[in-house]
């Protein structure tokens, strides 16, 4: 009888290995995607359950991509990475190209790691994160949506429009002196926000918590909305900052936060 | 034969007179009766020409009307600044926050309407909702306000409600909280809020 189960478990383990093997055969983990049409309505889409996106703007005009398994899940710091396979397809549409990374609840938890370079002056970028994970956008030009249900989302070297809705997760956004008169939106239900601004930058900045503080490295005038039998810690916090330049309106809020407004 | 007679028009008395003739006279000078039938009905022939003219006239000109109105509403709406459906979410954002603080005309007031009910993404929503609160009355955005509740599960722009409804005359104001804190999934912050500046 021992003989017999050990007799099972070596062919599942070897059905295994054979189904893990085609799979990764089939689905490379690395891959390019050429004749991306830079016009005015150019799009790039990434649509993941769980794991970790990052996204790099560079001058080629190429959108490259690599997959990598996230064993451990995406709230690890060390993970471990394998190259496996990870479903994922591309959808390439009159609106654009996507990488869609939806597992059917059958197969369960998979996170993956997707870096991604785009071109830099692509028009425009979002980025979908549904069920856990954090999301990082750097050098990019276009206009960019981030949605992200649960985990941090970090932005940096942004010159265009940005319009982040983050449920659980802090937002850290960087903008570059470019954004002119491009809206920049923030909103984070639980978790803070961060805004860094390069020299330069014009604007207002309205920025909002219904639970935490308003700070900055300059002085600001933060209003402190009054509220019948809650404690001065938690009243709600708006504050207008001009940024001495023309500029868009920057609109941060979060329901459960700080907000911090870092000027260079 | 009598069939083509009542058809004729009244005022051809004399053809008709002529016609029914016919049978107790023979045909005058040698033509036939079926060619003086032709010629008589020639003036009604004409005149139904000439309506027909007249209803293809009014065809064009109601033609013409409608497209000049369709081109006039075509300039307005390129020339409304909010932007057509199928803008980029950054593209309607900027286009409301272009109009905060203008005064609104009706057509506006509706756009935005239905963008804060309607829009995919909660930035803009709440942006509508936030450039109405600011040129519009409480008691015009009350029945907006109040689909917006029932709608909009986006804790963002059941913040930007919570933030106008203060502001409300006390009767609007209370039907206004009490809808908001019936949502279940009424984001515990705002539930929070709204309990400690509630008038009710």
């Amino acid at each position: 009888m021992p003989l017999l189960s050990t007799r099972y478990v070596a062919l599942i383990a070897g059905a295994l290995a054979s189904a893990t093997t085609v799979l990764a055969a089939q689905m490379p983990t690395t891959g390019v995607i050429r004749r991306v049409d830079l016009g005015p309505a150019a799009a790039f889409r990434v649509d993941i359950q769980w794991g970790r996106v990052i996204v790099k703007g560079t001058d080629a005009t190429d959108i490259t991509y690599r997959i990598i398994r996230d064993t451990e899940g995406p709230k690890h710091d060390s993970l471990l990475k394998l190259p496996l396979a990870v479903p994922y397809h591309i959808e390439t549409t009159t609106s654009g190209v996507a990488i869609i990374m939806s597992p059917a609840e059958s197969e369960g938890f998979i996170a993956a790691e997707l870096q991604v370079s785009i071109p830099r002056n692509l028009p425009f970028l979002s980025v979908e994160m549904n069920r856990g994970g954090s999301i990082e956008v750097r050098d990019f030009d276009g206009e960019l949506t981030v949605i992200n249900r649960n985990g941090d989302t970090r932005l940096e070297r942004l010159g265009g429009a940005v319009l982040v809705e983050a449920t659980n997760g802090s937002i850290a956004a960087g903008l570059n002196r470019t954004i002119m008169d491009k809206p920049v939106s923030l909103l984070a239900r639980n978790g803070g926000v961060t805004l860094d601004l390069a020299a330069g930058v014009g604007g207002t900045i309205s920025a909002e918590t219904r639970s935490g503080r308003v700070l900055s490295n300059r002085p600001i005038q933060v209003a402190e909305l009054p509220e019948r039998g809650r404690s001065a810690e938690y009243r709600p916090r708006r504050a207008s900052v001009s940024l001495g330049a023309p500029g868009p309106l920057i609109r941060i809020m979060t329901l459960n936060g700080d907000v911090i407004i870092q000027r260079r | 034969m009598s069939h083509d007679i009542e058809r004729l028009h009244p005022d051809d008395e004399e053809v008709l007179d002529a016609i029914k003739r016919l049978p107790e006279h023979p045909v005058p000078h040698g033509m036939e009766a079926r060619f003086l039938e032709r010629l008589a009905s020639q003036p009604v022939r004409a005149r139904r020409t000439q309506g027909r003219r007249r209803i293809a006239w009014a065809i064009a000109a109601t033609v013409l009307l409608v497209v000049m109105i369709g081109r006039f509403r075509g300039k307005q709406e390129v020339s409304s600044p909010l932007l057509p459906v199928g803008a980029s979410p950054a593209s309607r954002l900027a286009s409301i926050q272009a109009l905060s603080g203008s005064a609104f005309g009706s057509e506006v007031v509706a756009r935005l309407s239905r963008t804060a009910l309607y829009d995919s993404s909660a930035n803009v929503r709440l942006a509508s909702i936030e450039a109405l609160g600011k040129s519009t009355t409480s008691e015009a955005l009350e029945p907006l306000l109040k689909q917006v509740i029932q709608r909009d599960a986006s804790p963002f722009v059941q913040a930007q409600v919570v933030s106008l409804v203060v502001s409300f005359p006390l009767d609007s104001r209370r039907r206004l909280e009490a809808a908001l804190l019936q949502r279940q999934d009424l984001d515990p912050v705002l539930r929070a809020t709204l309990r400690a500046v509630s008038t009710s």
